[in-house]
């Protein structure tokens, strides 16, 4: 090993451009494989956590406004706990401070609502105030609390911002059903409900209830804990194949390059290789010699590849498609980084593995014979 | 005196298809021995040279170091004692290019397992035994023929080998340098190293001590 380690220490310093080339691609395909898995992982994570706050939440949207008193058909319901009907609309959503600005859905609701989900996710949080954004939604607009965002026509202070859950309460708005009867709503509409959010007893049959929801209301969507379980899923199963897609290509162009490369400096060296041989250099210590460089530029184009995927080339992305930056749970990048390191290590194995045959076939008198 | 036979080939045959390059082929090796196998080109010296230093398998017969049958050997055993007992001189020098002179003499010493900074001092040695004492770090491409040469010598004896092959080590060299790289091996000789030389070359035989012709595959004694 010891003898491999200097050997292959002096090749890297006389072969530079080579051993910069095989670095810079190997760097390339792990930014690929890292930027992909990282989003996949990250993407997991997310449904985990919505799925999360979704355990004991059904959510429903009516066909048509109706009176609160209609909806009180609800907490008759045998397993429902509490109903937090909201009114949805879509509205432009405006921070003043810097103009950007976005259409989204704001929900008026009961804003104690918020904290019944938060304390799904694990959290203990007071809300106050009228305007309560979710993480993402803060970011994309730039706005602290306090700050002054105009909804349609009106101005209103952001009392809070949610703590980063990495669920989808991260893309909520939510303001205060009052200010929706005394700013927003024409006089047809206070007082008036599109949708509820329904949470449900421990162990209740959402089949159940979600059956006689559909009995008793005009209902134009309903999610219930395992709908949502399912589509997330189904998101997860096609993000997997599709990052599974293109880090395959990224692996298969990797892969292709670094044996070709592998193979023309094997061509080039094979003479050294025979010299290695006659003076008694063992196939072990050849085999070391000739692919340690490559193991530790791997190494270092891994590492080198994820800190760019991950530090660079995602939060890019994120400001290129979002117009935002923001980073991920730490768990998606341990896993990315691993995913990375476990796929990019088989290829280079597997060309390591396609050498050591090559190299134990050299016939080092034929090589070296004199020429005369 | 009783001199110990270091090496001894006992009736080596080796063809290649069909056509029989080595015939029974048997001679011994004492220490201090210069023997010289004179043969054209395509004679099978240089299969003999790869079948003493275990790198080729003869078709029948053995090879026999200090009384040990090198066809018992396991590769890993025969990788030591190649590291260990042989050094080989070819006709294109066979340097390691992107090594320095001082680096190439290192190399056996360091795949021997001996520490870089002893190796780097044996080989200075070396060098200036070879009379390249002040060349230590240039590379192949920056020596002459004959002073490449020089450091393929200075090579094979970085491990103190008791035996050294050399094939056709002058074959690229000029009158000049080849007297000198003849003066240096016969050096070696009187020190107590063996040589197998292989040429086609006969006016070399002064120098040798044993001399051979290789005719047919059949080795004969001149």
């Amino acid at each position: 090993m010891r003898s491999a380690l200097w050997y292959s220490r002096k090749y890297f310093i006389r072969r530079k451009k080579l051993t910069l080339t095989i670095f810079i691609i190997i760097t390339i395909i792990a930014v690929f494989i890292s930027f992909e898995s990282a989003f996949y992982y990250q993407i997991e994570y997310r449904n985990t956590r919505t799925t999360q706050l979704f355990k004991r939440l059904i959510k429903i949207w009516l066909t048509n406004p109706v009176p609160s008193s209609n909806l009180s058909v609800i907490e008759n319901i045998e397993g429902v706990d509490i109903v937090f009907p909201f009114m949805m609309l879509q509205y432009e959503v405006r921070n003043l401070a810097n103009d950007k600005s976005l259409s989204y859905p704001v929900e008026f609701v009961n804003l104690s609502v918020s904290e019944f989900l938060l304390e799904n996710l694990g959290y203990s949080e007071k809300i106050q105030g009228d305007l309560v954004l979710g993480f993402l939604i803060a970011i994309k607009l730039d706005v602290k609390p306090g700050d002054i965002i105009k909804i349609g026509g009106v101005n209103l202070s952001v009392s809070k911002i949610l703590p980063q859950t990495y669920s989808d309460l991260d893309l909520l708005i939510l303001a205060d059903i009052d200010i929706f009867n005394n700013y927003f709503a024409s006089p047809e509409l206070i007082d008036k409900y599109n949708g509820a959010y329904i949470l449900i007893k421990q162990g209740a049959d959402e089949n159940l209830i979600a059956d006689k929801l559909r009995n008793k209301l005009s209902i134009r969507f309903i999610l219930t804990p395992s709908e949502y379980a399912n589509e997330l899923e189904r998101v997860n199963k096609i993000q997997l194949i599709s990052s599974l897609f293109f880090s395959l290509i990224a692996i298969i162009i990797g892969f292709s390059v670094i044996t070709i490369y592998l193979y023309r400096d094997f061509e080039a060296r094979k003479r050294e290789l025979a010299i290695l041989v006659a003076l008694g250099a063992k196939r072990k210590q050849i085999l070391f010699s000739f692919t340690l460089p490559m193991y530790i530029l791997a190494s270092l184009g891994i590492f080198m590849g994820c800190v760019v995927g991950f530090y660079v080339v995602i939060p890019y992305y994120h400001i290129f498609v979002y117009g935002y930056t923001r980073l991920f749970v730490l768990e998606a990048y341990i896993k990315a980084f691993i995913t990375t390191t476990l796929l990019l290590s088989v290829t280079i194995l597997l060309v390591t593995f396609m050498l050591h045959k090559r190299i134990k076939k050299i016939k080092a008198m034929e090589m070296l014979r004199a020429e005369i | 005196m009783v001199t110990e036979t270091l090496l001894e080939v006992r009736g080596v045959t080796k063809s290649y298809s069909g056509k029989v390059v080595l015939r029974r082929v048997s001679f011994s090796v004492m220490k201090s021995d210069f023997i010289m196998i004179i043969g054209p080109s395509g004679s099978g010296k240089t299969t003999l040279l790869g079948i003493i230093a275990g790198l080729e398998q003869p078709d029948s017969g053995d090879i026999f170091f200090l009384g040990q049958k090198l066809s018992e050997l396991s590769e890993e055993k025969l990788s030591e004692y190649r590291n260990r007992h042989i050094g080989f001189i070819f006709q294109n020098y066979n340097l390691i290019p992107f090594l320095t002179a001082i680096e190439n003499v290192s190399v056996p010493m360091i795949f021997a397992g001996i520490n870089e900074k002893k190796a780097l001092q044996r080989a200075r040695e070396l060098l200036i035994q070879v009379g390249l004492g002040d060349m230590i770090h240039n590379f192949p491409n920056q020596l002459s023929g004959g002073e490449q040469q020089r450091v393929a010598i200075a090579r094979a004896l970085a491990n103190n080998p008791e035996i050294i092959l050399a094939d056709e080590p002058t074959a690229n060299l000029d009158e000049e340098n080849e007297k000198i790289i003849m003066k240096i091996l016969s050096g070696i000789a009187k020190n107590g190293k063996s040589i197998i030389f292989v040429t086609h070359k006969s006016e070399l035989a002064e120098y040798a001590t044993k001399v051979f012709k290789l005719v047919n595959g059949r080795l004969i004694e001149l």
